[in-house]
């Protein structure tokens, strides 16, 4: 704590306030000359006054607690010697809640991400494909009508129709 | 240290600017090779002539008989049909299929739609050549050729009707790809009621279903592969399916060869096709089969592709092995995944 209060300005003079308020305390616990027996107040109201600011410190305490999750590991000291968490509070709350959130969002992109592309992958794929056998004599016709020729029938289609080889017509 | 940081600097300058200038060159280069097709401007005659063959399809009557011939390592292959169109009502092929007019693309039999007209002429220089004859009729010859100066593609289009009387693909070598044509041909016919030419031959119709741009859009997301473009410079131009959820189909073209791809969910039955060639190359399987056309099939990621073409069988296996293969990627699927999901809980979906 020594060494935090020589490094921290803030925390050094919040101590030294604390500090001259106890001295403050403790000189009007001694007991009073009789000159000053006037000035100083009843018991009654200094024991008010303790526990009113205690009080306050009470109700300034707004930080959010986690539940204590049970662990293996044993439990730590609570930190009461440890300086007060003065950083701002969204970035504190962030801290503590907002990285488990983001994991989640990015573990469900990727799950959704790769059940779709798998999904997509399997549903893309062809069925078996069954065989199957030209029908060249349609092919021939259609070749034929498509290209302006005479749909003549292609031996190949038709065995009955082989032509011998005879000597082609000139011009 | 802070002394060399400028020195750095200006080093990391000089480099940026000489990568632009690399790349700014670079690109310079590619655009004026491209222009350098373009320079070579095609014959406004011989487009015009082209878009006139194709408004002849659809308007001239005629009867005749008309042939397909391919050509598989130089053997020629060939088929012929019977033949009569009747203007607004449609086309009968010798009792076996009856193409009605209505619904018909723009440019019937010519092999042109006005897309493909477009490709042709984005793709290729288009001239005339020296006229010549068929069928006994006088014609026009129109040529489309590549960036080298080399034939493409021959168009012989009647001088009197404009109908296309006969047309060739050739390789980058010269020699024929495919022909297609009449072998004989009579256009004095007026009246020729197609109906009343034969027994009821099966209707020969397109597939209903056109899809439009939105429609490819969400075929895509959905994970289907539905390519703009491939390789040849090859391009999209028409998409159709019979009912949803079943096969799509594919048109792209040059605007000289057509390649259809057909799109459909599933697995191939490996065992199904016995004599077809089976070629694997850097993992993936295509079953190839030249007959009058050229087909090779392939599958992956849970589709079947079958590609049919008259282009060389080399473009059929090229495109059928450039089609997307793997599983989708990850993004992909999770994507295709949340959407499926989005329109189960959807209750206005």
């Amino acid at each position: 704590m020594l060494a935090h209060l020589a490094g921290c300005a803030r925390c050094r003079g919040e101590a030294d306030a604390l500090r001259r308020l106890k001295g403050r305390l403790r000189e009007l616990a001694q007991p009073p000359g009789a000159a000053d027996a006037d000035e100083i107040p009843s018991g009654d109201f200094l024991t008010r006054l303790r526990a009113l600011g205690e009080g306050a410190g009470e109700t300034t305490s707004t930080q959010p607690t986690r539940p204590v999750r049970p662990s293996g590991r044993p439990a730590r000291p609570a930190p009461q010697s440890r300086p007060r968490d003065n950083r701002p509070a969204g970035r504190a709350a962030a801290a503590a809640g907002g990285r488990p959130r983001r994991r989640y969002l990015a573990v469900g992109a990727a799950t959704l991400f790769i059940g779709l592309g798998t999904a997509s992958y399997v549903a893309g794929g062809g069925q078996e494909p069954a065989t199957v056998t030209p029908a060249f004599d349609r092919f021939a016709v259609e070749h034929a009508l498509t290209s302006g020729d005479v749909p003549l029938t292609d031996p190949l289609t038709d065995p009955s129709e082989q032509i011998p080889v005879q000597a082609p017509p000139e011009p | 240290m802070s002394g060399s940081s400028p020195a750095r600097d200006r080093q990391r300058w000089c480099g940026l600017l000489a990568g632009g200038l690399a790349a700014a060159l670079a690109l310079a280069a590619v655009l004026n090779g491209d222009a350098g097709v373009r320079r070579a401007r095609s014959d406004p005659e011989a487009v015009r002539l082209l878009r006139a063959a194709a408004e002849a399809a659809g308007r001239v009557p005629y009867e005749g008989r008309r042939f397909l011939t391919t050509w598989s390592r130089r053997r020629p292959s060939t088929t012929t049909v019977s033949v009569s169109h009747t203007p607004g009502d449609g086309t009968y092929y010798e009792g076996r299929a009856y193409r009605s007019d209505a619904g018909a693309f723009w440019g019937g039999a010519s092999g042109f739609t006005s897309e493909t007209l477009g490709l042709l002429a984005r793709n290729y220089v288009i001239v005339r050549s020296a006229d010549s004859a068929v069928c006994g009729r006088r014609t026009r010859v129109v040529e489309a050729r590549r960036g080298d100066g080399s034939a493409a593609g021959r168009f012989w289009i009647d001088s009197e009707t404009n109908l296309i009387l006969h047309r060739e693909l050739l390789d980058a070598m010269g020699h024929k790809v495919a022909a297609t044509g009449f072998t004989e041909v009579d256009l004095s016919r007026r009246a020729y009621s197609v109906r009343a030419a034969g027994p009821a031959a099966s209707p020969a119709t397109l597939w209903a279903d056109r899809l439009d741009r939105a429609e490819l859009s969400d075929l895509r997301h959905d994970g289907w592969p539905v390519p703009k473009d491939l390789p040849g410079r090859l391009t999209l131009y028409d998409a159709r399916r019979p009912e949803p959820g079943g096969v799509v189909h594919l048109s792209y073209s040059d605007g000289l060869a057509a390649v259809s791809v057909f799109v459909q969910r599933g697995a191939l039955d490996e065992d199904r096709f016995t004599g077809w060639q089976k070629t694997v190359k850097r993992g993936r399987t295509v079953f190839r089969r030249e007959s009058l056309q050229r087909w090779a099939v392939s599958a992956g990621g849970g589709y079947v592709y079958t590609v049919l073409t008259d282009a060389p069988q080399s473009t059929a296996d090229a495109v059928a092995r450039g089609l997307p293969h793997d599983r989708p990627p990850f993004w992909t699927r999770v994507g295709r995944g949340a959407r499926r999901l989005g329109s189960w809980i959807n209750p206005f979906g």
